[in-house]
């Protein structure tokens, strides 16, 4: 399936600037920033995958952006970022109450991955979430107390990374 | 005195085994550690380089904990590192490191908490330190420049471990 896509690309001429590709479950998931040439618009770019999608029956969507849009480091400096790493018996809510504390606290989901380990009668939830927040927050302080208690209240580990910007 | 340009991947330099160094007396040396402790000084919430970082392929490093963004509670200050050798080292610890020969990036890599390293200072003396927590990872990220190793060859999943960095240095 990637190397079908990639085809088309490569044949029309497109740069790939980005990608995330996955499977969950039996879908396969493929989402890319292309830089398209001159020549070649959006709509003409989707009429190029029309006979790839009904052979492999595949929904592809094709969605102009802007440089703006297409950038991900576009708002910089104001932003700091953090991972959050969670591990505990599945239950339901893990998702809701640890993205309402980070949504509460004005912190921004740039990716989230989960996954459910350990045998099938007692499943382990792992999830990992990283986020972007106003540089001026200070976010240990900001998430540690709401973490703590959603430890206790889920009987899950929380760990809070901060990415500390010194280089070496 | 100079700042030095600092070396980025894919530079095949940054890949190499850094050679020992036996003449401490040679002043092509001690200019080039006070270049890199100038260069450190230099570079915004820089608290280490290594001589394979710009260019030179010795086994020398500087470090300087104090210069970080959250400086840790206890350090050495700053530290002049030649033909370093990690004796011994307890306990794991996984921390976020940013590179500057990777500028991009930043990533969470699994480092020894804490170290006990033997080098000899800038005039050949021998020295044994123990370093903990935040300054033992610098040492190791620093050591494995000296060995061609580059933080993203330690990452576990490039998935879950390795950031684009939001706001460049």
């Amino acid at each position: 399936m990637v190397a079908r896509t990639t085809q088309v690309l490569f044949e029309t001429g497109c740069n790939i600037a980005d990608s995330s590709m996955t499977r969950l479950g039996g879908e396969f998931t493929v989402m890319l920033i292309l830089q398209l040439p001159l020549s070649l618009n959006s709509a003409a770019l989707a009429e190029r995958f029309q006979a790839l999608a009904e052979n492999m029956e595949l929904t592809i969507q094709v969605q102009p952006l802007s440089a703006e849009q297409a950038a991900a480091t576009s708002s910089a400096n104001s932003l700091q970022s953090a991972t959050l790493s969670v591990l505990g018996a599945d239950q339901p809510g893990i998702v809701y109450r640890v993205t309402q504390l980070l949504a509460d606290q004005q912190c921004n989901i740039i990716d989230l991955y989960t996954r459910v380990l350990g045998p099938a009668h007692q499943p382990i939830y792992s999830m990992v979430i990283e986020v972007e927040a106003p540089s001026e927050i200070d976010l240990q302080q900001h998430l540690q107390p709401g973490l703590t208690q959603l430890e206790a209240l889920l009987h899950v580990e929380i760990h809070l990374r901060l990415a500390d910007s010194s280089l070496m | 005195m100079a700042i030095l340009d600092i070396l980025t991947y894919p530079d095949s330099r940054l890949r190499e085994y850094a050679e020992e160094i036996d003449n401490f007396s040679s002043p092509e040396l001690q200019q080039l550690i006070d270049d890199l402790l100038e260069t450190m000084a230099a570079l915004p919430a820089c608290v280490g380089v290594a001589a394979p970082q710009a260019g030179y392929s010795l086994r020398l490093l500087v470090i300087d904990c104090g210069n970080g963004r959250k400086p840790p509670a206890q350090h050495h200050g700053q530290l002049v590192v030649i033909n370093p050798d990690i004796l011994h080292w307890s306990g794991t610890d996984i921390g976020r490191e940013g590179c500057l020969s990777l500028p991009d990036y930043t990533g969470n890599v699994v480092r020894a908490q804490s170290i006990r390293v033997r080098f000899q200072d800038r005039h050949g003396q021998e020295q044994t330190l123990e370093l903990e927590g935040f300054e033992a990872r610098v040492m190791q990220h620093e050591i494995d420049h000296l060995d061609g190793r580059l933080f993203t060859d330690r990452i576990v999943s490039r998935k879950t471990d390795l950031f684009q960095r939001k706001n460049r240095l």
